[in-house]
């Protein structure tokens, strides 16, 4: 996923934005933006992780964040901030923070590689909970002799078999730390608003 | 219950294991047998993740259907209600509880993995029991339950354990089940009467379900041929340790000493284990009230059951039931949660915390 994986910089001083867009760019597709605005216009469901400064004149990062939640962009974000974190920024739901000024490239790299990952174990599982419900939904609906003789049904199950392995694969990645941080805020923060009844409703259609 | 070895080896296999089991002392019973049925006690580390009754629950109900107890057992009790300090005194020492919050899937996750962990290469098989993920589903919404599921039955498989989940398909809506059931090797379906059950693999060949009907009478798994010696001999001896000091009668022995049995070395210390039953040889049943009655069947099931177990137990209609536990949740005393197709009924004090009003929880208690 990281080769082909894409990082948005935004950030209002443009030093700082071209110095991270430098130690990131050989290991991802880098977008920068240097505001707000500019970020919103770059931002699609193309991007994985978006590292966000959060003091920006013209539209914040808060600003930028409350859009991607708005538009349900499930990409991961990490918000950059001089100001130390608080108990008021834990309910703007970003996926990580970094103090800045970020000197080193390891822990800016790390950063986003640790996002990536948790950003991979998100898609695959939605993936894998949109093919169980489909499944289930058939399932609940036709004999068993009926789904034997339905292509769409095989094809399920063989791909649900495929990504579970996957799943195994990505989640041996993930420790403890990464996994709470998943578990933080379902569906609050991200463009699940399938989190319950309503995808297996989709899955019915 | 009688366990084929072809079923048994492909409960082996498999790494996850759904169980679809009723949610009755019936039910809870075959989840400890095939548990069992994989390993024999002296062979294994037993990890139990439990919700609702207790883990001296749990031990105690090991006890009376399986006996030994597993060579290492550890708990992760999934429940933020306090327990009173005399409870502790049912679990046995080298038997570690770790109490967690079942709203926090990753405060059950992280002691359980710690402990398989641990166990790696001490020789013995590891299972897991997570009793039930029909009470898992009322902490958390599904989709936080399905992913919660996945990392679980991830670091199952990864530990080269075999998990046993146990739910009661007839709370939940069959879509919910089948969604549920892409993330197990293997599902278990067992009957009311738990009799009877069938082992099919999720992604295996479908043709491979095998149905059986057995009986409960024959001996489970437990290989050695002494227990039912042991059995007998730890009765009788109970038989001594329950009855009045100064005579014998038989009639003790036999009837009064069957629930207090399991705790040959306890007899002596505890209170007298009332064989008063009935003041003028009336029946126990009979000195009970309903609500009393009621709250012992909760007790018997592990604090929680079906609204519709509850009519069939007593034999009370419909309206008669649900007009007493009214009553009952109005004082307090139980709480009544509708899930999926109908009413759960809990102890007070047993109930999932999501299911208080927010009254409640604002409260002091």
């Amino acid at each position: 996923m990281s080769d082909n994986a894409t990082v948005l910089i935004v950030d209002d001083e443009k030093p700082i934005t071209d110095a991270y867009a430098q130690w990131l760019e050989d290991e991802y597709q880098v977008r920068t933006a240097y505001s707000g605005s500019e970020a919103l216009e770059k931002l699609d469901e193309d991007v994985n992780v978006v590292l966000l400064d959060r003091r920006m004149p013209d539209l914040s990062g808060e600003d930028v964040l409350d859009e991607i939640h708005e538009q349900k962009l499930t990409c991961r974000v990490a918000l950059v901030s001089a100001v130390e974190p608080d108990f008021d920024i834990l309910e703007l739901g970003f996926d990580a923070y970094l103090e800045k000024p970020v000197s080193d490239p390891d822990e800016l790299l790390e950063t986003v590689e640790k996002l990536l990952r948790r950003s991979t174990y998100d898609a695959q599982m939605r993936e894998f909970l949109s093919l169980a419900n489909k499944k289930a939904a058939l399932e609940t609906k036709k004999s068993s002799e009926e789904l034997e003789a339905s292509d769409e049904y095989v094809e399920l199950t063989e791909q649900l078999a495929e990504l579970r392995a996957e799943l195994s694969d990505t989640a041996t990645e993930l420790d403890d730390e990464d996994l709470r941080a998943e578990f933080q805020a379902p569906g609050s923060d991200r463009g699940d608003a399938d989190s319950d009844d309503a995808g297996r409703d989709d899955a019915e259609e | 219950m009688n366990i084929d070895t072809s079923d048994k080896r492909r409960l082996e296999q498999s790494s996850n294991v759904l169980l679809l089991a009723p949610l009755t002392p019936t039910g809870n019973r075959t989840c400890l047998e095939l548990l069992a049925s994989t390993t024999p006690p002296g062979e294994a580390n037993v990890a139990a993740v439990t919700y609702t009754p207790p883990p001296e629950t749990w031990i105690s109900d090991w006890k009376a259907h399986i006996d030994e107890l597993p060579a290492e057992l550890a708990f992760i009790h999934a429940n933020t209600v306090d327990t009173e300090d005399e409870e502790t005194s049912g679990i046995p020492p080298g038997v570690s509880v770790s109490r967690v919050d079942p709203n926090q899937p990753m405060d059950i996750i992280a002691p359980l993995s710690e402990r398989l962990t641990r166990w790696k290469g001490n020789g013995n098989r590891t299972l897991v029991s997570v009793q039930t993920l029909t009470i898992l589903l009322e902490y958390v919404d599904f989709d936080t339950a399905f992913r919660y599921l996945h990392i679980l039955t991830h670091r199952v498989q990864a530990a080269d354990a075999i998990g046993f989940y146990h739910m009661d398909p007839d709370i939940h809506d069959e879509e919910t089940i089948n969604t549920l059931k892409s993330l197990f090797d293997a599902v278990v379906e067992v009957s009311d009467d738990g009799e009877s059950w069938s082992v099919t693999e999720t992604y295996g060949d479908q043709s491979a379900t095998s149905e059986h009907a057995q009986s409960h009478d024959t001996d489970v798994s437990v290989p050695d041929s002494e227990t039912g010696l042991v059995a007998s001999i730890r009765d009788s001896l109970s038989g001594v340790l329950s009855g009045p000091s100064d005579s014998q009668p038989s009639e003790v022995a036999a009837e009064g000493a069957t629930a207090e049995s399991d705790d040959s070395d306890a007899g002596d210390s505890d209170e007298e284990p009332s064989p008063d039953s009935g003041v003028e040889g009336l029946p126990e049943e009979a000195m009970l009230t309903d609500e009393d009655r009621i709250r012992e069947l909760l007790t018997q099931y592990g604090g929680r059951m079906k609204q519709a177990d509850v009519t069939e137990e007593t034999d009370w209609s419909k309206s008669t039931v649900s007009r007493k536990l009214s009553k009952m949740e109005e004082k307090g005393l139980i709480t009544r949660v509708q899930v999926g197709r109908g009413n759960l009924v809990f102890l007070s004090g047993y109930e999932p915390e999501t299911a208080k009003s927010p009254f409640e929880q604002g409260g002091t208690d």
